[in-house]
């Protein structure tokens, strides 16, 4: 027996030792390259930026496909594939473009007047299903075409292979910051059309300064340099996007340095500043907002001194400073500081418990409501949930008791377009530093009523429709001005709470990182230090 | 035999086909639409509309899964209504990957499960019997994640051996492979030890041992294999199980597996592909099944399956 049993135990080590050399990792040599890899999230989508909307797919589209134009550090546009930025018509209404000559696809074709016509006609194609037709749809004749009248985009004519107009339904002065988006990233005519439904799955081809090596869109996506790129040559010989999901797995490869560079949640920044990777931690300031969202038909909200009550039942200070330890910046206004129409004068917000009672008492509640928000159960709203319950605790002390409720995303959404959503925190990026990007997006009432607020008011329409059409810059500030006044301080329709600051971690030997206006992480010019890198 | 395997696929159909059909009616009572969700906060109704519209979902819910079906039999499950890739090629590439991490894991959990149970079974109230028994019930109740996260920060974040996440070599499977097959392992090595309690107290393990045969020959010839049907019956669910994917370490080792597509699909209302998931799930549990009940007959010749089976 005890013979048998140390045969036995002999037996198990081997097959335990086979099953482990079976496994035993087949680590490949690093080749002496300067490959950023970047741990992002696998966002489970297309890279075609027509037809999704993530931040993270544009990390990995803007270094493949190029927008004619882009917007730098200090939110002024680019020109990326044209000669210079072009000015409107008299009218305000024409702009002439003249594409820089001789730009290669990364399959080697040369950019032509007749691809940007392609692209921005796909866009509005409706068998294209894009998902971002609205930063673009006042060219003339994309409303004929989204609702299936007519295949040509009128408004766009081609001059010569290197010379197009586009004229819009009305002056739109933001017009070219929209088009410097990630939504209007040129492609080639011949490549797209001939990939078919594999654009952005399988094939993906741009003027970038990066191409596409490997497409694995489970496990992130490889690049090189593109050796023919129109601009400055890129100091990067590629970039890996290596797809992690959990953060906590993401952090242990980044401090095991098998990733160099990768998004840091905010609500870790304050354990993190004080380790061992605090110089190496990095922030912005991404142009958005971070809302309480009332839906201004809802049985208590419906009434404005309800909302106002809310308003003043929440301490912004304590949240930003308390909440999200000093990385966030107290919201006076929806549109944050800096942005045309932000209105250096208005007073901060003053929280006052009484006053908020007293009010609700007026509105018939005097001994208080219960009013239902409901959050997404996804990882990703981890933070947007910590929020809410410090919002919640806030407002309970005023009478106003939030019965916080976890849906799935799509349960979410369409409740959210049904009316159905009481209350709740939203977060906000624009898409391009206007507040058109903001307002309109948001409050505009025909957006609204697809969100959680239903916010309708003439009055605010007509200046965001004032607004949109006014070249001169004063006039429209003041407009904006006006506006947001309006729907944060008169009607309440938006709770305005702070401005998130983002963090990143990059590995010191990773050189000029720098962030835009949006959460969009661009390498353009990014460099890695060789020697530092073998040295770590 | 023959005439029952064939009895057996073609009650395939049918399970695939009610499969489908519960997926299809759950999917479109629960609340939640799949386009308002893809065009998130920018949806306008107009653009609501048109999608609805290129997606053919507003076409009669019939007709909706008269066209599934049409197409399911060509092999055509459609495309996502998120990445927009074809099913079948986003089911096959995650299967590759889902198949190298379950045989990995289903190794681990048999080689060690069963022979741990039937060291303990042999050590039965001694010191290793008691160790092996602590292991079983910490692997059973440990869950998955934490022990994942313990292999990581242990053998990939401090020591350095293998890959913390990611597929990118062979050695990226050992990781989630033993977080995994440690699960079953603990179970596998309970079911062993408890069959093999069983068997060598009975009669014929003491006969061969009277009869001089050699102590291997009576443990692994007479009593093993007579305390296998519970062992394989468990196996089997346990492979199916594995090949179905594991949401949480495909999650933490971030493994592109089966199992995250198919919880994905299903918060994002992604209908074509959670038909697919759904479908491949019930194939692989009714051939794990049928290939258990097929091995039966093998170990125990007393087993036969008769016609009216």
């Amino acid at each position: 027996m005890e013979k048998m049993n140390k045969n036995l135990i002999c037996r198990i080590s081997l097959a335990a030792a086979l099953c482990l050399c079976l496994s035993l990792p087949l680590f490949a040599a690093e080749a002496d390259k300067k490959i950023l890899r970047y741990g992002a999230v696998n966002q489970k989508s297309t890279l075609d930026m027509q037809l999704n909307t993530y931040s993270r797919v544009m990390d990995i589209s803007d270094a493949i496909v190029e927008p004619l134009l882009r917007i730098d550090e200090e939110n002024r546009l680019i020109p990326v594939l044209l000669d210079e930025t072009p000015k409107p018509s008299k009218d305000g209404r024409t702009y002439r473009f003249k594409l820089k000559p001789g730009i290669k696809f990364h399959d080697g074709t040369t950019l032509k007047a007749s691809d940007v016509q392609y692209t921005f006609e796909r866009m509005f194609k409706p068998s294209t299903e894009a998902v971002a037709t609205y930063i673009c749809d006042m060219i003339v004749g994309a409303q004929d075409m989204l609702e299936g009248n007519s295949e040509d985009l009128k408004g766009f004519k081609v001059i010569d292979d290197l010379t197009f107009e586009i004229t819009l339904d009305f002056p739109y002065s933001p017009f070219l910051n929209a088009i410097a988006t990630s939504y209007a990233g040129i492609y080639s005519r011949k490549a797209c059309e001939a990939a078919g439904k594999d654009w952005g799955l399988v094939t993906y081809i741009g003027t970038g300064p990066f191409k596409v090596t490997k497409m694995d869109l489970d496990n992130g996506v490889v690049t090189e340099r593109f050796e023919d790129y129109h601009g400055d040559k890129q100091p990067l010989d590629g970039i890996e996007f290596i797809f992690i999901e959990d953060p906590n797995t993401r952090r242990m490869e980044y401090e095991s340095g098998n990733i160099d560079i990768m998004t840091l949640d905010a609500m870790l920044y304050p354990e993190y500043s004080k380790s061992r990777l605090a110089p190496e931690i990095g922030s912005y300031a991404p142009i958005g907002i971070i809302f309480v969202d009332p839906n201004v038909k809802s049985e208590f909200l419906g009434d404005v001194r309800v909302r106002e009550a809310v308003s003043l039942a929440i301490d912004r200070r304590a949240l930003a400073d308390d909440l999200m330890k000093g990385t966030a910046i107290e919201a006076r206004s929806f549109l944050p500081k800096g942005m045309v129409g932000y209105d250096d004068k208005v007073a901060p917000y003053k929280r006052d418990v009484e006053r908020a009672r007293k009010l609700l008492a007026d509105a018939g509640y005097p001994n208080g409501i219960e009013v239902e928000s409901y959050i997404r159960n996804t990882a990703m709203n981890e933070m947007t949930g910590r929020i809410l319950l410090a919002v919640q605790n806030q407002l309970a002390e005023a009478g106003i008791n939030i019965r916080v409720i976890q849906v799935d995303p799509a349960t979410m959404s369409d409740m959210r377009s049904n009316g159905a959503v009481p209350f709740e925190v939203f977060d906000w990026y624009a898409d391009f530093p206007d507040p058109d990007g903001f307002l309109y997006s948001m409050l505009y009432s025909v957006n609204a009523e697809q969100l959680t607020s239903n916010y309708r008011s003439a009055e605010f329409d007509k200046l965001l429709d004032d607004a949109r059409a006014t070249a001169d810059a004063e006039k429209r500030a003041e407009l904006y001005k006006k506006a947001d006044n309006m729907a944060t301080r008169v009607d309440y329709a938006a709770i305005p709470l702070f401005h998130e600051k983002l963090y990143f971690l990059a590995k010191p030997y990773v050189k000029n990182f720098k962030m835009v206006y949006n959460d969009v992480f661009h390498f353009y010019g990014v460099d890695i230090d060789l020697a530092a890198r073998k040295k770590k | 035999m023959i005439v029952y395997i064939l009895k057996r696929l073609l009650q395939t159909i049918f399970v695939l086909w009610g499969a489908s059909l519960v997926t299809f009616i759950l999917m479109n009572v629960l609340p939640g639409d799949p386009v308002r969700l893809m065009l998130e906060k920018r949806a306008t109704p107009q653009a609501v509309e048109r999608i609805r519209h290129e997606m053919g979902l507003d076409k009669p819910k019939i007709t909706q899964y008269l066209d599934f079906v049409k197409n399911a039999l060509k092999l055509d499950l459609g495309r996502s209504y998120f990445t927009r890739e074809p099913v079948m090629t986003a089911l096959s590439r995650r299967f590759g990957v889902t198949l190298r991490l379950a045989s990995s894991a289903y190794a681990i959990a048999l080689v060690l499960g069963i022979s741990i149970g039937v060291l303990s079974a042999l050590q039965r109230g001694r010191a290793l019997d008691s160790a092996v028994r602590g292991v079983a019930v910490l692997g059973i109740s440990a869950p998955v994640f934490w022990v994942a996260i313990i292999l990581q920060m242990v053998f990939g974040l401090r020591l350095g051996w293998f890959p913390i996440s990611g597929i990118r070599s062979a050695g990226s499977f050992v990781l989630p492979a033993a977080a995994l097959g440690l699960r079953h392992m603990a179970s596998i090595s309970r079911v062993t030890r408890t069959s093999m309690l069983e068997v060598i107290s009975q009669d014929y393990i003491r006969t061969a041992r009277a009869k001089g045969l050699a102590e291997n020959a009576v443990i692994l010839k007479h009593a093993l294999k007579n305390a296998l049907i519970p062992i394989i019956t468990l196996a089997g669910t346990e492979l199916g199980d594995l090949l179905t994917g594991s949401m949480l370490t495909e999650w933490v080792f971030a493994i592109p597996g089966i199992g995250k597509l198919m919880v994905d699909s299903i918060l994002m209302r992604d209908l074509p592909m959670l038909q697919g998931t759904v479908l491949y799930v019930a194939v692989v549990f009714v051939l794990s099944n049928l290939a258990v009940d097929i091995s039966y007959a093998f170990i125990d010749p007393r087993i036969r399956y008769a016609k009216s089976d």
